[in-house]
Formats: structure tokens, C-alpha cells, sequence
């Protein structure tokens, strides 16, 4: 009550008490939103994990870091995870010699465990630990048959 | 002179004639004022005849546990009737206007600095104020406004009431807050005399040494937020 937080300052490093701050230029300072103090991206349209500290200091001087403090803005290895869809993932699908060769496949979409994160499109790789670009048969190709 | 003693008396000048030897002096009045050789005396009832006390001729106070000025003159008559009014004389009694000052201690502490969050018990000692007579003594000491007279405290409880008097040390109500409190020390004397001490304050304010924390819900410390969006951010917890 007497001694109230008077500053939150945003750092890339937990200095430790009474030394001065890192700064962070991809970071925002703290601003109230809301009652919420918040720390914004400098540009939100990153895709981007932040890692920071916040210096806190109150009114007479005491203060102390806090964190590390993870914000992961957009799709990012560590913020979502895909997966094969969970039923239509076809697998196998047996073709006689002779028929007809117009959308013989039909790929099933996987899904996002973020909403924000949506797919932007769908090629055929090899068959390999990291689906290296296609390099086999020209009976498939990479975007072959795909409407866009 | 103390009051309450019946030492207490106004020890009188040895008066001569100019003719002692054959006319001495013979008798010593007291009066009110100076009425003039010749002239009778205004009768003082509230001094004593004039009295031999060893070898002194003394006038003392009827009632002795009065505080007061007595002011009166001597009429003097030798053999013959020879006589003379002498004084004014001023006899002080016990503790008045006029027959004492007091004065706050020379160590009397203007300000004490706190930090919030600082013991409160017996914080504030006042030196006791000094008297330029030795019996009269302090009755009671109380905290006051900071203002011309002393008027009694009107504000916020800062600082708690002594238990028994006269006390010289206060304790505070809490250090919680960061603020600056000013407060003056009125002494009540012998005889409800007062004495009013100069502005004393108590200035409270934060260190820098405090434990920091967080409270209540803390957010989680891994937070996600889709891109492109202005109004997101890292919530931070309260602090």
C-alpha cells in the first residue's frame, strides 16, 4: 500500500537486483490494458518467440527480476503441432493398369492445434525422414493436380 | 520562590534610621502601594505582618499554595515617627506567567525519519523541555496540531495516545503509508502552565530493500497469441 510498483521494464537477461535492464527492441514496454499490464511485440506480425524478463521496481527503490517469460506469437515450432487427420488419411490406393489416371488421390487435410494457423498448400515429397522435394516418377508431381 | 512551602518568603532589606542609634527603627508595615510619608498603609491581606525570621525581617504569603505575584511596598517608622515607603518588592510564588519560562530541550528531535513498514512501538522520544525553576514540574505531555496555540489533535490517529502521564515517548498507529506527519508537544506545567514545543515531524517513506512478489492468479509463463493482432500481448502477472 505504501510502497506501490511504480515501473515494469522489459529485459532480454535477469541482471539481478538493482542492476539496470537489457533492453528488448522487439519487445513493447509494459502498458495497461485493461487493468492487465501486457508486453506487446513491436511488430505483431512476426511469427516469433519472445523470451524476456521484467525488471519490477517499487516506489523507494526496492526491485527484483521476474520470469522467463515465453510469448510465441503466431505459428511457431513450439507453440503448434499438426497432425494427419484423424479419419480419410489415405494411405494406399490400389489403380488398375488401364484406368483412368483424373484424381485418383484425394489428401485429407491435417489439422492445427492453432486456429491461427491454416494451410497455405500441399505438396507430394519423397518418402524420407525430412520429405526432401520430390525427385521420383513423373506419375505424381510435386503440385500436380492440385487446384492451386 | 516554590509555592506550597512556608519557607517561602521575602526576605526584606535591613532598613536604618539616620538616627539609629538613638532612634532606631521600630516598625515595619506592609502596604499595597506607596501612600506617601506619612500617609497609613493600604493593608495586604494576602501578605503576613512583616516577621523576624532569625535575623532577617521576612513577608511571606497568607496562603503559600497560591501561584501568584505579590507586589507591595514597606512602610518604615523609626522612633519619633520618622517614616518612609519602600519598594515596590515582587514576590514570586510557585510557577506563573512571569516567574518562569520554559524551553524546549536543546536535543528536541524536529524529524524523525521512518521507512514504511518500520516497528511502530515507542518511535518517538521528546526530549523533556526545560524550566527555569525547579519546582515546577511537567504534569502532562500531549500531541497537538501544528498550529499557533497547540489546539488539540483533530486529525487522522498518527500517533498513539500515551498510556499514563507525563509520557515522553509515543508509539505510531502503523507505517504503512508514505507520509510526512507534523505534530507540535504541548507540556502542561504545575499550575496547568503550558509550554508549546516547536513543529516536530515523522517522515515515513519507502526503502529500498523490500521483498518483491507476485500475487494473486499468476498467468501462465508460456503464452501463446495468434499473429497480426495489435490488442495481443504477454499478461503479466500483479506484481
Amino acid at each position: 500500500m505504501g510502497c506501490p510498483i511504480t515501473t515494469r521494464e522489459v529485459s532480454a537477461s535477469d541482471n539481478g537486483e538493482n542492476n539496470a535492464i537489457t533492453a528488448v527492441s522487439a519487445l513493447q514496454a509494459p502498458t495497461l490494458v485493461s487493468s492487465t499490464w501486457k508486453v506487446k511485440p513491436s511488430n505483431n506480425a512476426l511469427h516469433y518467440k519472445y523470451t524476456f524478463y521484467v525488471k519490477v521496481t517499487a516506489l523507494g527503490g526496492s526491485n527484483k527480476y521476474f520470469g522467463p517469460y515465453e510469448l510465441d506469437i503466431g505459428c511457431t515450432t513450439t507453440s503448434v503441432v499438426y497432425t494427419d487427420a484423424a479419419s480419410g488419411f489415405v494411405t494406399n490406393v490400389p489403380v488398375y493398369v488401364g484406368d483412368s489416371v483424373v484424381n485418383k488421390y484425394t489428401f485429407a487435410q491435417p489439422t492445427s492445434s492453432r486456429a491461427w494457423c491454416v494451410i497455405v498448400s500441399n505438396v507430394i515429397v519423397n518418402n524420407d525422414a525430412t520429405g526432401t522435394a520430390w525427385s521420383g516418377s513423373s506419375q505424381v508431381a510435386s503440385t500436380q493436380g492440385c487446384a492451386s | 520562590m516554590t509555592h506550597g512551602s512556608a519557607l517561602s518568603n521575602y526576605v526584606l532589606p535591613t532598613y536604618t534610621s539616620a538616627q539609629q542609634t538613638g532612634c532606631p527603627v521600630s516598625s515595619w508595615e506592609v502596604s499595597s502601594s506607596n501612600n506617601g510619608q506619612n500617609n497609613a498603609i493600604t493593608a495586604m491581606a494576602s501578605l503576613s505582618a512583616v516577621t523576624d525570621s532569625g535575623a532577617n525581617k521576612v513577608v511571606f504569603p497568607t496562603n503559600n499554595a497560591l501561584h501568584q505575584l505579590y507586589t507591595f511596598f514597606t512602610k518604615i517608622t523609626a522612633d519619633g515617627g520618622s517614616n518612609a515607603y519602600f519598594g515596590a518588592y515582587n514576590l514570586y510564588v510557585g510557577c506563573f506567567t512571569g516567574s518562569v519560562e520554559y524551553a524546549d530541550n536543546a536535543a528536541f528531535d524536529v524529524d524523525l525519519p521512518l521507512w514504511v513498514g518500520d516497528p511502530t512501538a515507542n518511535v518517538y522520544t521528546m526530549p523533556l523541555p526545560t524550566s527555569t525553576r525547579s519546582w515546577c514540574s511537567i504534569q502532562s505531555n500531549a500531541i497537538v496540531n501544528n498550529d499557533a496555540t497547540g489546539t488539540t489533535w483533530t486529525g487522522a490517529a498518527k500517533l498513539v495516545a500515551c498510556a499514563s502521564q507525563p509520557c515522553n515517548v509515543w508509539s505510531l498507529v502503523d507505517t504503512i503509508n508514505v507520509e510526512t506527519i507534523y505534530f507540535k508537544i504541548k507540556t502542561t506545567w504545575t499550575n496547568s502552565m503550558t509550554h508549546l514545543s516547536q513543529v516536530a515531524t515523522i517522515t515515513i517513506t519507502c526503502n529500498n530493500n523490500y521483498a518483491l512478489s507476485t500475487s494473486g492468479v499468476v498467468p501462465n509463463a508460456y503464452q501463446v497469441y495468434t499473429h497480426g493482432d495489435a490488442s495481443v500481448g504477454y499478461d503479466l502477472p500483479t506484481y
